[in-house]
């Protein structure tokens, strides 16, 4: 138990280096740091965390920079200005009265609301066309919006003749604006038109939540942890034990608390939304609706819900069989097209479409997982896919142990008439087969009021404390006759301050050990809901869900790859669940 | 010991009356209504809106005494009276079947083929699902136990180390997946050595004695496998530790002083030891078989009871799964029970008194 240091101590008259004692923790982590397959399984893991944290970062179909000119957009905001300037039209001239008149039953809006809709949608419509225009030919756009600003104006002091007027002249500048501000045809620019500006935009990053920017910073710190961890110890505090030890807490507190600042930061910079549409900006540049002069996309660029009609059921595309020649047939295996012997008709194919940056129709990296019955490539999915397995796993475990513990931490110590009611509660819980309970809760809650994950979380939580309630009241059965909680009890301490401050952490190994090991049931638990259909909600994946799509032994893909994922997480999990219950072992060897 | 069973059969009474208790409470609050999915399928996919869709849903309410308070109709899956319109004079019935319920071992029928009582049902179910899970439990210990005394005895060995890397990674697949690899991989798609869909093939009937036997052993071997798999890698990755554990303390050391031999020592003094915790098992082994069950028999399309307790979750037949809860509480308590008589017998100091 002492370090090299302490000869030198000895030699110099022991003044330099105070002899270390190592604490439980560091005796821990020295034994787990001992365990090579404890450190590749970690490694593993925080890999695969990695890759679900960072899911819209590797499978997305937006880009992540776009340097565009949004034909389209530009098009359609250039011709409804006029309907836009009609619509006030109609309005100022309608008056207050005659708008509650008129109004459709169930209509929210009132008659000002109604205006300043359409005064929005004008003031969004130009603001489109003016960044596309650049610096030049806003004099249209100015006086369309000064007179419809006017027109809005008079109508809401009462002069309805002058706004109409008014919004008249407004609707006569939106017929200019129709013709005279025309873009140049992309693809016939001497047809004459105005000369776009491409316009520079973060699409992928607009859809980042603030929660999920605070796990990517946490996780950068994790896997960085080696890197900066050495730094802050080698260089900052020169190797010194004690201030190692005591620089944990700081250095926890540093992690998190960037974590949050960045999250915060982020909700009030971006403000990223977590969208849902089916690729409209992919299918756009892929016909040119909109024009690309630099596109930055992620490596995998599909979205999780972006389908693909000629793709169904493609198999891996480094596989011989699922290479697909131009007209949309496969070339070998099973699903080569056979012409009918008598009439030599062929089945019409349906030809594969590459979209804007998709790698090429046969390349090995377009859908190196295959994809599943609507075409969608299982690799995206199952990147996505993660994010609920493994957070049903982690927040189930927590939600147990924290369950367990208390129930536990409760029976063991108080023993008397609350330990034997609460053992009667484990002990009914028990008699249940858990994971026929589980299914049962899960296949009757209604999906519109409890998100059927949150309901999965909760019922396991609910169903699989026992083991941790069982294992902590043991322990505290242990602790409570021991001398230093006498001790906490002589001196007034009061009971749960007791459980909490001084019993719990000479307890909390073996906890931390059934905790692990619940996580990788709590894995198991929800694919196999799952895969019974009781899981996610359509289109969300989860690796479970991602199974069910085909049952056909012709689609092995859909049937190994996302399972294989849910078993290495699992292997790394029992791992991990073993090495520290071995570290944590009282009976573990020192040196 | 016998006061001490017949004790512990005694207890199981008020433990089955909380369960089955939470179970029916659980199920009855919770959304969904046996009634509307019921009509839908006789109706042939009707939806709302049709003429007289509320009498037929009012009508089957009081068909099958939904319409009666929770805890009267608890009364009445309990029994002994029959609370439906046909039941018990007291409850306003007609008087024609008084009797009813658990306690009189009639659950009911099922809401679907209303001929049909839910207890020949789950016996049929039964008579399938029992014997893969004996079979397979069977199979856990008869493997799981040489696996671990050799594993511990050799412990150090290369053998020892695979064996345990194997029973690691077997411990930590999915038995969903476990299910599907062995038909990818047996099935048509791979080797094509074995059946994978159900437990006969179409023309069993037809089958002689022996063929039929043979058409049914061929057809649950990867049931059985998948089953199986599990349980064996936590058995015996426990009884290679409690061997362990063993091994190494002073009266082994002890009995090897006194020039036993090797085969001696392990069998006689160090099994009987060891083998204590591995009994215990057996009453946390059920319930997992139990539970596998459920997705085993979708995987491979088994009739047995965990499809049909799946069957009753998805019509919402109460019946079916109230029987099926109960039947599964009742057997791990049963587990527990035997696992702890087992345990008395194997452990001369522990005293039931």
């Amino acid at each position: 138990m002492t370090e090299p240091g302490d000869k030198q101590a000895d030699f110099d008259g022991g003044e330099a280096l105070s002899p270390y004692s190592k604490d439980y923790w560091d005796l821990v982590f020295e034994q787990l740091g001992r365990r090579k397959l404890f450190k590749l399984a970690i490694s593993i893991l925080a890999l695969i965390y990695a890759s679900a944290i960072y899911a819209p970062l590797l499978g997305n179909d937006r880009p992540y920079v776009l340097e565009a000119i949004d034909y389209k957009a530009y098009g359609q905001a250039q011709r409804t200005l006029y309907p836009v300037a009609l619509s006030v039209g109609r309005l100022v001239r309608q008056g207050p009265e005659g708008y509650e008149a008129d109004k459709s039953e169930g209509a929210e809006q009132d008659w000002e609301g109604a205006l300043q809709a359409e005064v929005d949608a004008a003031e969004n419509r130009i603001e489109t066309l003016r960044s596309y225009l650049g610096p030049a030919d806003t004099e249209l756009l100015d006086s369309f919006q000064e007179k419809l600003e006017a027109s809005v104006a008079a109508a809401g002091a009462g002069k309805s003749d002058e706004a109409t007027a008014l919004s008249k002249e407004a609707k006569e500048i939106a017929k200019e604006i129709r013709t005279e501000l025309a873009a140049v045809d992309p693809e016939n620019p001497e047809a004459g038109g105005h000369e776009l500006v491409p316009q520079k935009s973060y699409p992928l990053f607009e859809t980042i939540t603030s929660s999920e920017v605070f796990f990517m910073v946490l996780w950068a710190f994790v896997l960085l942890w080696p890197l900066w961890n050495g730094f802050w110890n080698r260089a900052l505090l020169r190797g010194d034990r004690d201030r190692i030890r005591k620089a944990r807490r700081p250095k926890l507190v540093l992690v998190v608390g960037t974590s949050l600042a960045a999250s915060l930061l982020w909700g009030q910079l971006v403000g990223g939304e977590m969208v849902f549409e089916v690729s409209p900006l992919k299918r756009g540049l892929t016909t040119n609706e909109v024009v690309a002069t630099r596109a930055v996309f992620p490596p995998f660029s599909y979205g999780f819900a972006e389908t693909s009609s000629g793709e169904t059921f493609r198999a891996p595309t480094w596989t011989a069989e699922s290479e697909i020649d131009e007209e949309g047939y496969y070339v070998r295996g099973a699903r080569v097209p056979e012409p009918d012997p008598i009439t030599g008709y062929k089945p019409p194919g349906a030809p594969v479409e590459v979209r804007y940056s998709e790698p090429p129709r046969n390349s090995p990296w377009r859908h190196p997982m295959g994809t599943d019955s609507v075409g969608r490539d299982l690799l995206v999915r199952m990147l996505w896919g993660g994010r609920v397995s493994l957070s049903v796993g982690l927040v189930s475990a927590v939600l147990l142990v924290f369950i367990g513990t208390v129930i536990g931490a409760l029976a063991g110590y108080f023993r008397g008439w609350v330990d034997i009611l609460l053992s009667r509660l484990i002990e009914i819980v028990l008699c249940f087969p858990a994971f026929f309970l589980i299914l049962m809760v899960v296949a009757f809650i209604d999906p519109n009021t409890i998100p059927p994950i949150i309901a999965i979380v909760i019922v396991i939580a609910c169903v699989r404390w026992t083991g941790v309630a069982r294992l902590a009241r043991g322990e505290f059965l242990r602790l409570r006759e021991q001398e230093f909680t006498l001790a906490a009890r002589a001196t007034g301490v009061p009971a749960l301050r007791t459980i909490f401050r001084h019993v719990l952490p000479n307890a909390i190994g073996p906890i931390l050990v059934a905790g692990a090991f619940s996580v990788a049931s709590g894995i198991l638990t929800e694919s196999a809901l799952s895969f019974l259909g009781f899981g996610v909600k359509h289109p969300i994946p989860s690796w479970g869900s991602l199974v069910t799509e085909s049952r056909s032994a012709e689609h092995w893909w859909i049937q190994f790859f996302p399972g294989f994922a849910i078993f290495v997480t699992v292997v790394c999990y029992n791992l991990v669940g073993d090495a520290i219950r071995d570290a944590v072992d009282p009976k573990m060897k020192v040196q | 010991m016998f006061g001490y069973i017949l004790r512990r059969l005694l207890w199981m009474i008020p433990t089955m009356f909380g369960i089955t208790i939470l179970v029916f409470t659980a199920i009855r609050l919770a959304p969904g209504d046996p009634a509307t999915v019921m009509i839908g399928i006789s109706s042939g996919g009707e939806m709302k809106g049709d003429v007289g869709y509320e009498e037929r849903i009012e009508k089957f309410r009081h068909e099958n005494g939904l319409d009666r308070p929770i805890w009267i109709q608890y009364l009445g899956f309990l029994g002994p009276f029959n609370i439906k319109p046909d039941g018990h004079p007291w409850f306003g019935g007609s008087g024609a079947d008084p009797w009813g319920g658990l306690l009189v071992l009639d659950l009911g029928h099922e809401f679907q083929r209303k001929t049909m009582p839910i207890i020949e049902e789950l016996g049929r179910r039964l008579q399938v699902t029992i014997p893969l899970s004996l079979i397979s439990t069977l199979l856990i210990y008869l493997f799981a136990l040489p696996m671990g005394i050799y594993s511990a005895v050799r412990q150090g060995t290369k053998l020892d180390a695979a064996m345990t890397v194997i029973l690691f990674i077997l411990y930590s697949v999915p038995t969903f997946w476990a299910g599907l690899m062995l038909i990818l991989a047996f099935g048509a798609s791979g080797l094509h050595w074995l059946p994978v869909l159900g437990l006969h093939s179409k023309d069993a009937a037809d089958l002689a004695t022996w063929p039929y036997i043979w058409d049914t052993i061929v057809h649950s071997i990867l049931p059985i496998a998948t089953l199986t798999y599990g349980g064996l890698a936590y058995l015996s990755r426990q009884m290679r530790v409690g061997m362990i554990e063993v091994i190494r303390s002073d009266y082994i050391r002890t009995a090897r002083a006194k020039g036993l031999s090797e085969k001696v020592v392990v069998m006689k003094h160090a099994l009987r030891n060891s083998l204590i915790p591995v009994i215990t098992l057996f009453a946390s082994i059920l319930p997992i078989l139990i539970g596998g069950s459920v997705i085993v028999e979708q995987v491979f399309d088994v009739p047995g009871m965990g499809r049909y307790a799946f069957e009753g979750l998805i019509a919402r037949d109460y019946g079916i799964i109230m029987a099926t809860t109960t039947f599964s509480a009742f057997m791990t308590l049963v587990g527990i029970l035997l696992s702890d008589i087992a345990y008395a017998m194997v452990d001369p100091r522990i005293k039931y008194d």
